[in-house]
């Protein structure tokens, strides 16, 4: 049996209880898209499911005090549905709408993603460039916010406990003149692990020619999202150019570091390709609106 | 090993079955119910050859459990029209010639269905990414895309 | 070298065409592979059709009731297919080769002859002339030489019925081959289809990436007993065909393989390829029912040719080997001495 009993619960309370009682051989599922998968494949085993995917409290997107808050079990078909997010924050409209194949968006939610760990994972990479941050429920009755950047232990590996703990909500600030974009990289056009995923958000100091803000978060190049922290300073260095673009991507080419893998190719490959994605997703970016306080739109360098 | 009872709505029918636990809502639609128009082509979500429709949406049954479908309303194939009475759907894909092994065919058409439902004249571009979760081996998707073009047509004219 | 249109962004794209034929042999290779069919015509003028012939989704059911209609003068509708039965189904040989149509088209159309011959007798019979001139058509027996002699194909059932005959025919064939000798030589196939792919791609000389722009595929299938059902198998194999090229390959790890699911061996999905233009060729195979002959595999091996020929087209640079990928594409464009690359100066 890969589970031995499946429980679908009509309140967060009523999970966490079931969750307290017992005492790690339960766990939270959402959508099932990765984990109904992992269980048949014995993969991860748990004797207890608890299905906490339809609670209303759960699934909503909405703009509070220039923050964007999205509740766990907002399916990836609602993100990408979203006019708020296509408006202002179109890297995660972008992430979710890349996520498998519309059947699996349908059913597959933000949380189950993020807790699911795999360091490509397109909300992943989007909601780390957008440093963004996760309320989590543990079973004693506490509560606490985690920042997007400890979630990810290893591949596969969160922070989270589904045995004990609920993600509630995923939130992020947004910026002034905010603009972002996702750059995908993959074998085909659909249904498809991507080579590449770089998640791009900056803040535009429109007077001046310069960044506020830059984030660039690209994966898979380590076991976990991996955040180009050379590349953001060099953005955030000086005045807007195409040079300065060219010097930003040679920054995370030269910081990422991924493996020789027959599946997704080798190092010298994947690492050329992070720089031109880079360079790319960052010209991108810059020309798509979006953000706080946005009028004139695209910006060229 | 105790069953469950799992009860939902199925082609417009209050349905009540007794499930494995850890049944798939493939394996009871296609063991318990004897509705064999869902196929599993894959068994992990890859190939959309199981695709049913829960609450109007294109799901992979394979990877859904049972029991999540617990008051929800599910449609199948067979509860699309008949071989008298075809859906307009149905109708467009066997005349434009969009069926040959058949094997993806029920996928198919029940995406085609949930599109057309939200968006009466959907462009190609439109077409392509409804039916990305969807795969077809014998017919290189071309006549597909004709027949979801035709099946438009034709229900905006009733 | 085309600038990408999207959003104003050089994306340093090079567009190329190229083109790939093919010959293929239609049926097994120099062995006998026999086809047998059964043909009844009933009292209310239907067909039933006994064939061993499996229709795997290409439309043989269809292509052979067809061909039987034809021959037997009555609407395709009147016709039924038991098919592929081995309780009652004469054998047809396996579904493969792209031999069903030409070799099971042809073991049907015997079959309805040999039918059409008990008609002819009995309404020589009955008309007072010679069998020679008969014609069967639209359920009706007519002289060619005064069309006004006739009689329904009815009456001659029912003529057939009150003296105990019955009209059922039976039909085989096998291609005319002769065995390969000990150098490879002989006859190993009785007729060959033909064909010409051509194919437009766009390769991205930074990522790699590549897109199959257009498709044009054109075959010589003899006779096109369905052409709906011809086009179907042009485009299903020339989509495999570009699987072939760009993304399918069984890797390995220590003897292992390592992809043998849905989700890393990649076929194309509805995305990944545009729709494809067939054009049909009749060139009439005199062997085959009505001229017709195959196009099965066919569809599928063109495909690749004309994609490598259209990358090489775009970037001066010969792919040898299969698939395809971004990989190989980027790897190749940096070891070319290529003055042409323009590529960005990192």
């Amino acid at each position: 049996m890969y589970w031995e009993k499946y429980l679908k619960v009509k309140t967060l309370h009523e999970a966490m209880e079931i969750l307290k009682l017992y005492q790690g051989k339960a766990r939270l599922i959402a959508g099932g898209t990765d984990l109904v998968l992992q269980l048949r494949e014995k993969k991860k085993r748990v004797s207890v499911l608890v299905d906490i995917s339809d609670l209303p409290e759960l699934q909503y997107i909405k703009e509070e005090h220039g923050q964007i808050k999205i509740g766990a079990m907002t399916t990836h078909s609602q993100l990408a549905a979203s006019p708020l997010l296509w408006e202002k924050v179109i890297v995660l409209a972008q992430a979710a709408s890349s996520v498998g194949s519309p059947q699996i968006r349908n059913v597959g939610t933000v949380g189950g993603n993020i807790v699911n760990a795999q360091p490509a994972a397109d909300t992943v990479v989007a909601l780390m460039a957008l440093d963004a941050k996760v309320v989590v429920f543990n079973n004693d009755g506490g509560e606490e916010k985690i920042p997007f950047s400890e979630l990810f232990l290893g591949v596969g590996e969160s922070k989270i406990d589904p045995t004990s703990q609920l993600l509630k909500e995923i939130s992020f600030s947004l910026l002034p003149e905010m603009r972002s974009s996702l750059g995908r990289l993959a074998r085909r056009k659909a249904l498809a692990l991507p080579i590449l995923n770089i998640g791009i958000v900056l803040s535009v100091n429109k007077k001046e020619n310069r960044l506020h803000e830059a984030r660039i978060c690209v994966a898979p190049v380590a076991p976990v999202p991996m955040r180009m922290k050379e590349a953001e300073k060099t953005l955030l260095s000086r005045k807007l150019s195409d040079e300065l673009l060219i010097s930003a991507s040679k920054a995370a080419f030269d910081a990422a570091d991924p493996r020789n893998s027959k599946l997704r190719g080798n190092t010298a490959y994947r690492k050329e390709l992070v720089r031109v994605m880079t360079y790319r997703t960052l010209k991108t970016a810059l020309a798509t609106r979006g953000g706080v306080g946005d009028e004139a739109g695209s910006i060229t360098v | 090993m105790k069953l469950e009872v799992l009860q939902f709505e199925l082609n417009a029918r209050k349905v009540s079955v007794r499930v494995k636990p850890d049944a798939t809502l493939l394996d009871v639609l296609r063991e318990d119910l004897d509705l064999t128009g869902a196929k599993r082509g894959c068994g992990e979500g890859e190939c959309g050859a199981c695709t049913v429709l829960i609450d109007g949406m294109p799901v992979d049954s394979c990877i859904y459990p049972a029991l999540k479908a617990a008051g929800k309303n599910i449609e199948t194939i067979e509860g699309l029209g008949t071989e008298d009475n075809l859906h307009p759907v149905q109708k467009a894909f066997l005349d434009e010639g969009a069926v040959q092994c058949g094997f993806c065919t029920p996928g198919m058409i029940l995406t085609t269905t949930a599109l057309l439902a939200k968006n009466q004249s959907p462009s190609e571009e439109e077409v392509k990414v409804a039916l990305s979760g969807n795969l077809c081996r014998c017919t290189g998707y071309t006549k597909i895309i004709n027949a979801v073009k035709v099946a438009a047509r034709n229900i905006n004219k009733l | 070298m085309l600038k990408s249109r999207a959003g104003g962004i050089s994306e340093m794209k090079k567009r190329g065409c190229g083109i790939g034929s093919m010959w293929y042999g239609i049926g097994n290779t120099g062995l006998p592979n026999p086809s047998g069919a059964f043909v009844q015509v009933l009292d209310d003028c239907t067909v039933i059709i006994h064939t061993g012939c499996a229709d795997i989704g290409q439309g043989s059911t269809t292509v052979l009731a067809q061909i039987a209609a034809e021959e037997l003068g009555v609407n395709f509708n009147d016709i039924s297919v038991i098919c592929a039965d081995t309780g009652v189904t004469p054998d047809a040989g396996k579904t493969s080769a792209s031999r069903q149509t030409y070799i099971s088209g042809n073991a049907v159309r015997k079959a309805a002859q040999s039918a059409k011959e008990t008609i002819f007798k009995k309404g020589a019979e009955l008309l007072q002339v010679p069998e020679e001139e008969l014609i069967l058509k639209n359920y009706q027996l007519n002289s060619l030489k005064n069309y006004n002699i006739q009689i329904s194909l009815k009456e001659i059932m029912a003529k057939c019925r009150e003296d105990g005959t019955l009209v059922i025919g039976h039909g085989w064939f096998n291609p005319q081959t002769k065995g390969l000798d000990k150098r490879g030589q002989g006859i190993p196939y009785a007729t060959y289809a033909f064909a010409t792919q051509w194919v437009e791609v766009e390769v991205d000389t930074e990522t790699g990436e590549i897109d199959i722009l257009n498709v044009v595929a054109a075959h010589d299938v003899g006779k096109a007993v369905n052409p709906m059902a011809v086009e179907g198998q042009i485009e299903g194999g020339s989509v495999m065909g570009a699987g072939y090229a760009l993304m399918e390959e069984i890797i390995l790890d220590d003897g292992k393989i390592i992809n043998s699911s849905f989700s890393n061996y990649l076929i194309p999905t509805i995305k990944d390829v545009p729709c494809v233009n067939s054009i049909i060729v009749e060139e009439e195979e005199v062997t085959g029912p009505f001229g017709a002959k195959g196009v099965g595999e066919p569809a599928l091996i063109p495909t690749a040719t004309a994609i490598a020929n259209a990358i090489s087209n775009a970037l001066g640079i010969r792919f040898y080997e299969l698939p395809i990928t971004p990989e190989k594409i980027l790897n190749s464009l940096k070891t070319a001495n290529n003055t042409n690359k323009n590529q960005r100066d990192f």
